[in-house]
């Protein structure tokens, strides 16, 4: 039996041998079961109608479906946390920690054709407090510092945007049009969009105030303080002032972002997106859903994100394009037990090779065993 | 360094004129030859021209981490951008013409030609309105005297190449200028650069928009 210190070198000379995406997700995982979160396996297809009543939820609507042998539509899965939430079971001062590692399939880039899309996430459902919810925030900068040290996640909450909502008596549509504008940060078409509905125009640098604060979730209630926003529910202060409570006690990373948006009717608090050098999008998304769950009739809240795995393709892509360490070139007059002798020593040392009959491609080190005239 | 994809023509021209005014020369872009990308490392820019249509596409994938677009692209494309300042420049409408003696038929579905068909099928959609969208590439306004649709929705400037055709505004879809875009993972990491840069051309656009300076 291997004593823990052995358990552990096993366990690292296995991440080294690994490709760089395994070697990430290997460290994902290994960070999730720290925090006590389980994994979850599901199946490649769910019953369309899960997704076909959340549409809004989703990335895309576009949803690849087929019917089964029994006629039922399905759908290949376009997300995981709606299954994590429709299997949730609620339990009075207890949390789910569960941790997944999926691919999806969504239409993605400019020709929005369909992708199979490597994400892995984490959900925290149940009886969600204030560290519940802070702990998922950790583990988003977390596992954005595993992929990069050169990254930032932005947050924001959108108990601010309803409290904007609510003082402007925005429509539906209003809303919308507001999200839009805030998400791209137009101020120039925010200005107008007042302007033209003569609403208060205090309020409208209240917006432009926001959206140009940056600073640590720890400073942020002493930052909306000196904004003074009369507007602002005390509710959402009160959340925010917990969780910056709990944030001046760590290394806090977190940037506050006003213009970080998920969609109103699923999200109801803290949202936060992550971003890393050299990746052009948002690598990870998340925040708090508990509206999500209301709509599904489950009870609880609930928070969790998903990172992008396949985003950073390009930003894993080994630098070295080595097909092995070692080639060993051998031919028709080669003696093969020589050739498996000195390919098996070569492997003890620890290297990779490839044995051919052709000087071809990037190596390392050559190993010549060709015996034929000319090579001998 | 902050990279910047510049429309090809009139238009990139002028905004790079604003730029250089706002402090973001670069005298080998001045120089006339045939290279794509020009820098200045000591203002601390890298220029490139890009077709007008693909501003956007070179900002959203982040080859370049700002750029300057029509907003008749971003409406079409919804690309997922910030779109940071309005240049007030290359200034026309997005418009609904059509024969000058042209009445809608209710009755009927309305056949629209345009090279913008999401912002078409909006305007559209909005007024509750059925329409059959063809889409063309070019030469719009030939479709409604063909009788290939019965409108068109495009983009108007002065109106003159409708004249000349025997057509005319009947209804506006949108205003139409120029925009400072930006990538939002470069705004994260560039963030004062992008700013600096941004409040810098906004002051050349109030000076530009005082003396009445337009293309």
């Amino acid at each position: 039996m291997k004593n823990r210190g052995e358990q552990q070198k096993a366990e690292q000379a296995e991440e080294m041998s690994l490709l760089p995406e395994e070697r990430l997700l290997f460290q994902l995982r290994r960070l999730y079961r720290q925090y006590g979160y389980r994994p979850y396996r599901m199946s490649k297809f769910e019953k369309y109608e899960l997704y076909a009543g959340n549409k809004d939820f989703l990335v895309s609507d576009r949803i690849i479906t087929f019917n089964d042998a029994n006629g039922e539509l399905l759908a290949l899965k376009p997300d995981v946390t709606l299954s994590i939430v429709k299997s949730a079971q609620f339990r009075e001062n207890r949390v789910e920690r569960l941790y997944y590692q999926e691919n999806v399939y969504r239409p993605s880039g400019s020709d929005g054709q369909f992708r199979e899309i490597l994400q892995c996430g984490l959900e925290c459902i149940g009886d969600l407090d204030s560290y519940g919810l802070f702990e998922v925030l950790q583990l988003a900068d977390a596992s954005l510092r595993i992929v990069s040290e050169n990254s930032v996640l932005c947050f924001s909450h959108l108990g601010i945007l309803k409290s904007l909502f609510g003082m402007l008596h925005a429509s539906e549509l209003q809303q919308k049009q507001l999200l839009s504008l805030i998400a791209a940060r137009n101020l120039h078409e925010l200005s107008a969009f007042f302007e033209e509905r003569a609403w208060n125009t205090g309020l409208l640098r209240d917006v432009e105030a926001l959206l140009t604060l940056s600073c640590p979730l720890a400073h942020l209630p002493e930052k909306l303080g000196a904004l003074e926003l009369s507007w602002l529910e005390e509710d959402v202060m009160q959340e925010l002032r917990l969780l910056a409570e709990l944030s001046s006690r760590t290394e806090d990373r977190t940037q506050f972002d006003f213009s970080v948006i998920n969609d109103i009717h699923y999200y109801n608090g803290l949202v936060f997106q992550g971003f890393v050098r050299g990746v052009s999008e948002k690598l990870l998304s998340g925040g708090r859903y508990d509206s999500l769950l209301t709509r599904m009739d489950r009870k609880g809240a609930a928070a969790g994100f998903a990172v992008y795995i396949s985003l950073l393709e390009q930003l894993l892509r080994p630098q070295e394009d080595v097909e092995a360490d070692v080639l060993l070139l051998y031919d028709a007059e080669t003696d093969p037990k020589e050739l498996q002798a000195a390919a098996d020593a070569m492997r003890r040392e620890g290297k990779s090779v490839s044995a051919q009959r052709r000087a071809e491609g990037q190596f390392a080190q050559v190993l010549d065993l060709r015996k034929e005239a000319g090579h001998a | 360094m902050l990279n910047i994809a510049l429309p090809k023509g009139r238009l990139g021209e002028h905004v790079y004129r604003m730029l250089k005014q706002a402090g973001y020369p670069c005298p080998a872009l001045e120089q006339p030859d045939r290279r794509l990308i020009f820098e200045n490392t000591e203002a601390g820019v890298r220029y490139f021209w890009v077709k007008p249509h693909d501003v956007t596409i070179y900002v959203e994938r982040g080859a370049a981490d700002l750029g300057i677009a029509g907003k008749d692209i971003i409406l079409e494309y919804s690309p997922e951008l910030y779109e940071l300042l309005d240049l007030k420049t290359g200034i026309c409408r997005m418009c609904v013409a059509g024969p000058s003696d042209f009445r809608d038929d209710r009755r009927t579905v309305l056949r629209v030609a345009t090279k913008f068909p999401r912002i078409a099928g909006e305007f559209y959609a909005g007024k509750s309105r059925d329409v059959e969208l063809i889409k063309l590439n070019g030469s719009i306004e030939l479709a409604p005297i063909l009788g290939l649709s019965d409108v068109i929705v495009d983009i108007v400037e002065t109106g003159r190449t409708l004249a000349e055709n025997g057509l005319s505004v009947l209804e506006e879809v949108c205003p139409i200028s120029a925009r400072l875009v930006a990538n939002p993972a470069a705004y994260r990491f560039q963030r004062d650069e992008i700013e600096a840069l941004t409040r810098k051309l906004g002051k050349e656009v109030n000076v530009q928009t005082a003396r009445g300076g337009r293309i």
